[in-house]
């Protein structure tokens, strides 16, 4: 039997290998890692050298116990298992979650932004996880987010969006065609969070695979952290940050622009 | 008359053979720890020779505790060590089949019980295993829940181990790099009778709160010393002359091994014989500046337990410290140390609590007490040697009290006088020339004849003969003082109590893309980054 329905890719694995180089910079080794590690894990056997922590979110049961397997032989202080969806346990359970996330990567398929009523669930999702990552001031945290355009259109981020941004954001999401609109989308809402949590960041990587799918690694802190092997920029440079784009073609990728 | 073939199968055994199997020797919960670690342990003996160091791999035994929402509590018990296939997992439900026994040189556990001796652990036990060299993970997966809920006096082994309700194994495709064995129980909530069978007797231990289980960990598994420092490298020794290879456990990435404290840097080694035969490898370790063992913070801290000397094989504990010592002193207190068996026909009983009895046990028991009386006449020589230092140092700091302070009250300098003469006397018992007529003062004059003790004695002297202090004190002057010293009992030992293809482009290019973000760490523009790309296009191609 097999119960492993995500295929391992070269992308795949490149991305997590950006996740442990990132992870390095900020630093640490004492990490907590929050996200979707599928059956086998991966992601975690990724960062396993800077994790002490791992808290591990899927709506399969069977996952989770596939999950818990697989990682049974790192040596981790501790581990949490929530049945469930990743945006229910961030909007509902994270506030209350003992320990603040280091490394949090969001990797499922299905797009950035589903739902725009009455409140995005996503967007909510989101804010709550920022806010608590604020009260944890001199920090660095990274968010990684992969996301792929599943969603019924630009509608609903238009729709989820206008109530959230600023004018000058609102515009640029306006001006932004195609498969840019959802990454435009999406990082001006996180510049948003940023912004509102008086935060600084760099975008580590932009990734684009196949024309449709994206990963962006965010690095972002609220205050300065004596740690962290990297510089952080204000909110709105993330706006500008290139996306590197794999054709899966060519033996190197493009860096092109977003906007 | 004629033979009659009758044949039996599984459908010919009850099945409550599993509860009684399993409950009588292991009603402990701490010995199920034992069997599981000893599992893990072995596991790693049939791997391939510096496979671990070219996989950078720790030898070690990861114990993790979880919590799982909506589900209850899980412990996991992890080795890297070669992993099972199907017919190896199949071991974990057989009954009395061991085969470690015959193929692997050294291995701890022998019994064959398998998963069924840790059943009541959890309401369900999982092993999952991937065998190095086999591109495939196997999962036996056993409802206790529900197992327990089916035994009874009607139901054989038969409609136990064949309904896969119960018990059933599953297969998917894995890396045939990959090697481990990993065991989960999971506890569904505290522990409960199932059809008057108890479930989730790990329930507490399983909690990632909980402090307890590290004590259990230290007291019932193989947990090796540390082999950083200078003292422990005695122990090593004693642990290749067994065949044990160190392997810690790893308790929710906390490292469990022993250390000895800083104090206890008299190490001190023997073989135990019988019949010209070794039996046992011993070392046992002592503060040579006190005469008992150390606090119980200490003890503690490096994860020694109680003091006195542990019975092990292959560093698994049998029973508890000080077994089969005789008599009521209490010297075995002052050391902590390891017996290690050797001998083929000595081995612990099921429940790991003692040896097996036969004849083999008996002379070994013997053995083992003479051991403790020697232990107990090595701590008396101690006792004189650290009392006599005592007393003469004692001496020393009353004589420069003295010479310090001229003016002082006739009675505390008749005191002072007193710890004087005290030392003086023991100075000359303790370096007579003269034949040593009783047994204490042979024992005195053994203490004297140490470095450590020679030194202070020496520096004792010249400070006396310095001036008249010698011959003032001297028992030789006075009848009064020669009363003194033959009225003096002979020191008496202190009896206190102690302690491892050719890449396509979309892999080329994923590859250089981990690149990207590293080069912009490095300084470069946009712009620079693209013509880095540029370069590397043209090269590749």
């Amino acid at each position: 039997v097999s119960i492993d329905t995500f295929q391992e890719s070269a992308e795949k694995k490149s991305i997590r290998g950006m996740l442990s180089d990132a992870a390095s910079l900020l630093g640490r080794v004492n990490l907590t890692y929050l996200g979707l590690p599928g059956h086998r894990a991966l992601d975690i056997l990724a960062l396993r050298a800077y994790l002490d922590y791992a808290i591990c979110v899927d709506r399969d049961k069977k996952v989770l116990d596939a999950c818990s397997a697989s990682i049974a032989g790192i040596p981790l202080k501790g581990t949490r298992y929530i049945p469930g969806d990743i945006w229910d346990y961030l909007n509902d359970k994270y506030r209350t979650e003992p320990r603040v996330a280091d490394v949090t990567f969001l990797d499922f398929c299905g797009g950035g932004i589903n739902s725009s009523t009455p409140f995005s669930h996503e967007l909510g999702a989101i804010r709550t996880y920022f806010a608590k990552q604020a009260k944890h001031p001199n920090k660095a945290f990274i968010l990684a987010w992969t996301y792929m355009p599943h969603d019924t259109g630009t509608s609903k981020y238009q729709k989820a969006l206008e109530k959230v941004l600023q004018p000058a954001d609102l515009q640029r999401l306006a001006n932004a065609k195609g498969t840019a609109y959802r990454s435009v989308a999406i990082r001006c809402f996180l510049k948003q969070c940023l912004v509102e949590h008086d935060m600084s960041a760099k975008l580590y990587h932009h990734a684009l695979y196949k024309k449709t799918m994206n990963t962006i690694i965010l690095i972002y802190a609220r205050g300065t952290d004596a740690n962290a092997k990297i510089t952080l920029g204000l909110p709105d440079d993330i706006m500008s940050a290139f996306v590197t784009r794999y054709d899966g073609k060519s033996l190197t990728p493009d860096v092109i622009s977003l906007e | 008359m004629t033979v009659e073939k009758v044949k039996f199968s599984l459908k010919d055994v009850g099945s409550e053979i599993v509860d009684q199997l399993s409950k009588d020797i292991y009603s402990d919960r701490g010995s199920i720890f034992r069997e599981l670690t000893k599992n893990a342990y072995d596991a790693y003996l049939d791997l391939p020779d510096g496979l671990l160091e070219e996989e950078e791999k720790p030898r070690v035994i990861v114990i993790q505790r979880a919590e799982i929402e909506d589900e209850g509590r899980k412990i996991t018990i992890t080795d890297h060590g070669m992993g099972q296939d199907l017919s190896d997992i199949k071991g974990f439900v057989q009954i009395g089949i061991a085969r470690k026994k015959d193929v692997l040189d050294g291995a701890t556990g022998f019994r064959g019980l398998g998963s069924w001796s840790i059943m009541g652990a959890g309401s369900r036990i999982k092993v999952i295993s991937s065998k190095l060299g086999v591109p495939s993970r196997y999962i036996l997966t056993l409802d206790v829940r529900k197992i327990y809920a089916k035994l009874g006096p009607k139901v054989t082994l038969d409609d136990i181990l064949n309904d896969p309700d119960l018990l059933h194994f599953e297969r998917e495709a894995w890396s045939k790099e990959e090697h481990f064995t990993t065991v989960e129980i999971l506890c569904d909530g505290k522990p409960e009778r199932i059809n008057g069978y108890e479930i989730n007797r790990l329930w507490e231990f399983a909690d990632p709160n909980d402090k307890e289980l590290e004590g259990v960990l230290t007291r019932y598994c193989a947990l090796p010393f540390t082999s950083q420092g200078g003292a422990h490298s005695d122990i090593y020794k004693i642990y290749k002359k067994v065949g044990y290879e160190p392997t810690p456990i790893v308790l929710d990435g906390v490292r469990l091994e022993r250390s000895l404290p800083a104090s206890l840097t008299d190490v001190q080694s023997k073989t135990l014989e019988i019949s010209g035969k070794t039996v046992a490898h011993v070392w046992y370790a002592s503060n040579p500046k006190r005469s008992r063992i150390l606090d119980e913070q200490e003890l503690e801290t490096s994860k020694l337990g109680d003091p006195s000397l542990q019975l092990v094989r292959l560093n698994v504990p049998i029973g508890k410290k000080g077994a089969y010592k005789d008599g009521t002193r209490s010297t075995d207190q002052w050391y902590v140390g390891e017996i290690h068996i050797v001998a083929e026909d000595i081995l612990p009983n099921a429940g790991g609590d003692d040896l097996r009895e036969g004849t083999a046990r008996e002379a070994f028991v013997e053995r083992v007490r003479k051991l403790y009386e020697e232990l107990d006449d090595e701590a008396s020589a101690k006792s004189v040697r650290l009392s006599l230092v005592k007393k003469v140092e004692k001496g020393r700091k009353a004589k420069k009290e003295i010479d310090d302070n001229p003016g002082m009250s006739k009675a505390d300098k008749v005191e002072l006088e007193n710890q004087i003469r005290e030392a003086v006397q023991q100075l000359e018992k303790a370096t007579a020339r003269t034949k040593a007529t009783s047994e204490a003062d042979k024992i005195l004059r053994k203490a004297a004849s140490a470095d450590d003790v020679k030194a202070v004695l020496r520096a004792a002297r010249q400070e006396f003969s310095a001036d008249d202090t010698l011959s003032q004190f001297s028992s030789q002057k006075t009848q009064k003082g020669r009363q003194r010293k033959q009225a003096k009992p002979a020191p008496t030992p202190d009896t206190g109590t102690a302690a491892k293809g050719a890449l396509l482009p979309s892999d080329i290019q994923a590859r250089l893309g981990r690149a990207v973000p590293l080069l912009e760490q490095a300084g470069l523009a946009k712009a620079q980054i693209e013509a880095v790309l540029k370069i590397v296009r043209q090269v590749l191609s």
